[in-house]
């Protein structure tokens, strides 16, 4: 069984990830979100918070960083999935330095081009997918979408 | 008799006035609908509809949540409420020809969702004017069995598995 990290920001992200879930069921896995309660909507328990971030806030983009720090290296996983935002790329960034598998999904509601995180975990993630066909290339995959 | 209630959305960016003035003339034979329209800043002024520039995220959730279907341009917000609220949508793209967006990117939106159950595309006004002298007739938005998911899903599988 393989441990994977999956982290979704609340809002879009998230409801995007929840479509996702049985791609994760059979494997040991650990959910990370940005807002309270939101998990246990959807029946999870196994699951950290850390404090949302995005590029104009510096200090909280830092104090999300160390969050997760400390989620990634308790669980110490061996996948880690994101479908955004900000904190899923940071969980990329900590997956990639430990060599871990790292898989980014670009939103659905990104139809015209990639994500600014997106497009920031191209130039390092394993896998980057889009959820539209005409947005993949060299380095992005189509290989289908939530909807 | 209880009015039947029908919502119309063309996102928060961009008036959509193509759609609108279609929604207006068919609400004007309709004397027991009643239409809210969210128009983003659209100028015209219409007789038959209430329009809103924006909606606070309460009442959108009120007005979609009482809507007997949705009407709306092709943007991801309004198809992924028309799923949760499990409401008829009706969705017209916007045209870059018509000065409506930047590009044609809602033209393949509504591709992908072409033959979802519950998702009806005009792709003039002709068919949105078709499609709302039908509206009673229209199924709810449901988004099971979605080849494109199962096939995602497939890859992230064999993916985490190959890690």
């Amino acid at each position: 069984m393989k441990k994977i990290l999956v982290i979704a920001s609340a809002g879009g992200h998230w409801k995007e990830l929840m479509l996702l879930r049985p791609a994760f069921e059979s494997q040991n896995v650990k959910y990370v979100t940005t807002m309270a309660g939101l998990p246990e909507q959807n029946g999870i328990t196994n699951y950290s918070l850390v404090c949302d971030s995005n590029k104009d806030k510096k200090l909280r983009t830092i104090y999300s960083f160390i969050q997760m720090i400390g989620v990634f290296t308790r669980f110490w996983p061996d996948v880690v999935i994101t479908t955004g935002a900000a904190p899923g790329l940071l969980g990329l960034v900590l997956g990639k330095l430990f060599f871990k598998k790292t898989i980014w999904i670009d939103s659905v509601a990104n139809a015209e081009e990639l994500s600014l995180s997106g497009k920031i975990s191209r130039k390092f993630a394993d896998v980057v997918l889009t959820q539209w066909e005409q947005l993949a290339d060299e380095k992005v995959q189509y290989k289908g979408s939530v909807f | 008799m209880k009015k039947s209630f029908v919502f119309v959305t063309t996102g928060t960016q961009l008036p959509f006035n193509r759609m609108i003035d279609i929604v207006d003339n068919w609400a004007a034979a309709q004397p027991n609908v009643d239409v809210i329209a969210q128009t983003a800043n659209s100028t015209e002024s219409y007789e038959h509809i209430t329009t809103v520039d924006f909606l606070s995220p309460d009442k959108y959730d009120e007005y979609t949540t009482n809507a007997e279907v949705i009407i709306g341009h092709a943007g991801m917000g309004t198809i992924i409420t028309g799923f949760e609220k499990n409401k008829p949508l009706i969705l017209m793209a916007r045209k870059f020809i018509h000065g409506e967006h930047r590009n044609d990117h809602q033209q393949s939106t509504v591709n992908k969702f072409d033959g979802i159950k519950g998702i009806y595309i005009a792709n003039d006004e002709n068919e949105l004017n078709d499609l709302l002298l039908r509206y009673k007739e229209l199924e709810p938005a449901s988004d099971e069995n979605i080849n494109n998911r199962a096939n995602l899903i497939g890859f992230l599988k064999n993916t985490i598995a190959e890690a």
